[in-house]
């Protein structure tokens, strides 16, 4: 059984429509990418999985449970995580934590344990400051860990947002563009943290992704979507021959993929 | 001893030196600033960690001071039932307002904010078999195991212990995970839901929690004044407290505190200039705002700044 089944998502903007009966699955450990040209929708998509956005209509089974109907937090503790193209981190406050929210919610006292200090509240802070420490250590941010977010370089980050997306420990990450904006030794980078969050945590996630290096080298399938519509879908080799999809891009002209 | 406890012992110490040289107005006017200073926790709690707004700080702090008063006087229960039942009401009431402010924000939900107040108010005056309605409700003195208060001196303690307590729940508050998954919320309410932090638990938790702050300040309150009416509890009063709030600053106790003396001090220090007064409150806030927007604590962390230090603001 696949871990994330879409099937028949629409949604439209206004009459715009962003994506239409667009249907896939990405399996257990399997690194998925979802390209196309600018606003053919893989934003939205993504949008939808993470349920910023609710589809009107489809479905989108994960782990064989509905997703549609459900809330953002909801979503996010089933074992989704997601960073953005745009980044959205807390900025004013420090990497650390900022990791430490991603994981907060598993760490929860009642709420008077919280207001008199109990016990039980020291205990889950400890527990979420050494789990906070671990990831900072694993990802090597140690250097900027009580550094301010909006003090760090774009690159870095988007290393903090990955960061902070893996410390809820997902079983599926959506990853929005996370090699948007860099140079190609830090694509490469970005590309290496990938696989290895698969290797080495199991974890499943589709990557959207312009830099073609960083797909074809990470994917082991790959969706392309034009005008919020599937075009083709196949492993990296087979999309990279497709008649389709050397349309779809060709046909762009302001498209730097 | 660590800089920051240090720094609070202090603070305690001058506060609990005040009232000493002065005479039954001072005490008066010392009570005040801490009751006012309790409201200043309660809108850090909701404006500065929620970011949400509230022109209607006035309702709850009505609801404290009608529910410790009822409580006291028709069911006879002592004083700090009373005041405890003064915060619970209010809480209560905080938790439903709360309710609007998940689907608006900013200008909506100041206006519904402010309908409450005025409900509140209403309603208190209306219900005359309860509160006295026109005539008001007199309230007892404050009284502790047994024995009655007369004079504020005694009661000004009491209020810098009841203050400090609360000073140190919200201290908790904000360093606790619920209060920091708040404060994500009011940071980026997209990365926090998606981090699995649910925004309407928290908005709610951050309304009742603010309103029972205030609503135990209003408790107090009553039980300072002696006679309740309604005209108390106006719109003037929630817009004092929001630009207290503001000119003491919204992110620390330290900032709660000083606002608490600028809004029992400046009416003595501007009285001779009589209707000009509403006037210079709203210079006075808009200076701020212009200036100072991390209030006059900000003054303090400037200098700390200097010295190298944290500034007092951060958890
Ligand atoms: N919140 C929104 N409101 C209106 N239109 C939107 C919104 N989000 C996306 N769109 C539109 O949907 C289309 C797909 O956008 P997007 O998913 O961001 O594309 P991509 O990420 O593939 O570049 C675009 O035409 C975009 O303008
Ligand atoms: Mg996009």
């Amino acid at each position: 059984m696949a871990l994330l089944e879409l099937s028949g998502i629409s949604l439209s903007f206004s009459g715009l429509r962003a994506l239409s009966d667009v249907s896939f699955s990405v399996a257990e450990s399997q690194i998925v990418g979802l390209i196309g040209p600018n606003g053919a929708g893989k934003s939205t998509l993504i949008n939808c999985v993470s349920h910023l956005y609710r589809p009107e209509r489809g479905s989108i089974l994960f782990n064989g449970q509905e997703l549609v109907g459900r809330s953002t937090p909801e979503v996010a503790a089933m074992g989704i995580r997601r960073t953005f193209q745009n980044l959205e981190l807390f900025r004013e406050v420090s990497v650390r934590e900022n990791i430490t929210l991603g994981l907060v919610y598993r760490y929860r006292a009642g709420i008077l344990s919280d207001f008199l200090n109990l016990p039980s509240a020291r205990a889950m802070r400890r527990e979420a400051n050494a789990e906070t420490a671990a990831i900072i250590e694993r990802l090597g941010l140690n250097d900027v860990a009580d550094v301010r977010v909006c003090e760090l370089s774009y690159g870095l980050q988007k290393s903090v947002e990955m960061a902070r997306a893996l410390a809820g420990r997902p079983k599926l990450m959506l990853l929005d563009e996370p090699a948007a904006g860099m140079n190609p030794e830090e694509s490469r980078r970005v590309a290496d943290t990938v696989r290895r969050l698969r290797d080495e945590n199991g974890i499943s996630i589709l990557l959207v992704e312009h830099d073609m290096r960083v797909v074809m080298s990470a994917c082991d399938r790959i969706v392309v979507l034009d005008h919020g519509e599937k075009i083709a879908e196949g492993t990296p080799a087979e999309i990279r021959n497709s008649p389709a999809v050397i349309k779809a891009y060709l046909g762009e002209d302001d498209d730097h993929a | 001893m660590p800089p920051r406890k240090l720094v609070i012992f202090l603070v305690v110490a001058v506060l609990a030196a005040l009232p000493f040289g002065l005479g039954n107005y001072g005490y008066y006017i010392l009570a005040s600033v801490m009751i006012y200073a309790m409201v200043g926790l309660s809108l850090n709690i909701l404006i500065g960690m929620g970011g949400q707004i509230s022109i209607g700080h006035a309702g709850f702090w009505a609801l404290g001071a009608y529910a410790s008063a009822i409580v006291v006087t028709k069911a006879g229960l002592p004083f700090l039932v009373g005041v405890l039942a003064g915060g619970v009401v209010a809480g209560l009431f905080g938790a439903l307002v709360a309710l609007p402010a998940l689907r608006v924000q900013g200008h909506y939900l100041a206006i519904a904010t402010l309908g409450f107040a005025l409900f509140v108010q209403q309603m208190l005056f209306e219900w005359e078999s309860f509160t006295g309605g026109r005539q008001g409700l007199f309230v007892p003195r404050p009284s502790l195991f047994g024995t009655e208060m007369q004079s504020d001196f005694g009661y000004y303690y009491v209020l810098l212990a009841i203050f400090l307590l609360l000073a140190w729940i919200a201290h908790n508050f904000a360093k606790s995970h619920t209060g920091r998954s708040l404060m994500a919320l009011r940071m980026s309410a997209v990365a926090a839901e998606c981090c699995g932090i649910p925004r309407p638990k928290h908005v709610i938790i951050a309304f009742a929690t603010s309103a029972f702050f205030t609503g135990v300040s209003g408790a107090l309150f009553a039980h300072l004044l002696g006679h309740l009416s309604t005209e108390t509890f106006s719109l003037a009063a929630s817009l004092s407290f929001l630009s207290m709030a503001v000119i003491g600053g919204l992110h620390s106790r330290g900032g709660a505190l000083l606002g608490g003396f600028y809004l029992a001090l400046a009416p003595e220090v501007l009285r001779e200039f009589k209707d000009a007064q509403m006037v210079i409150y709203g210079v006075l806030l808009i200076l701020c705002v212009q200036f100072l927007p991390g209030g006059l604590i900000s003054i303090v962390d400037v200098v700390r700044s200097r010295l190298g230090r944290k500034p007092l603001g951060t958890p």
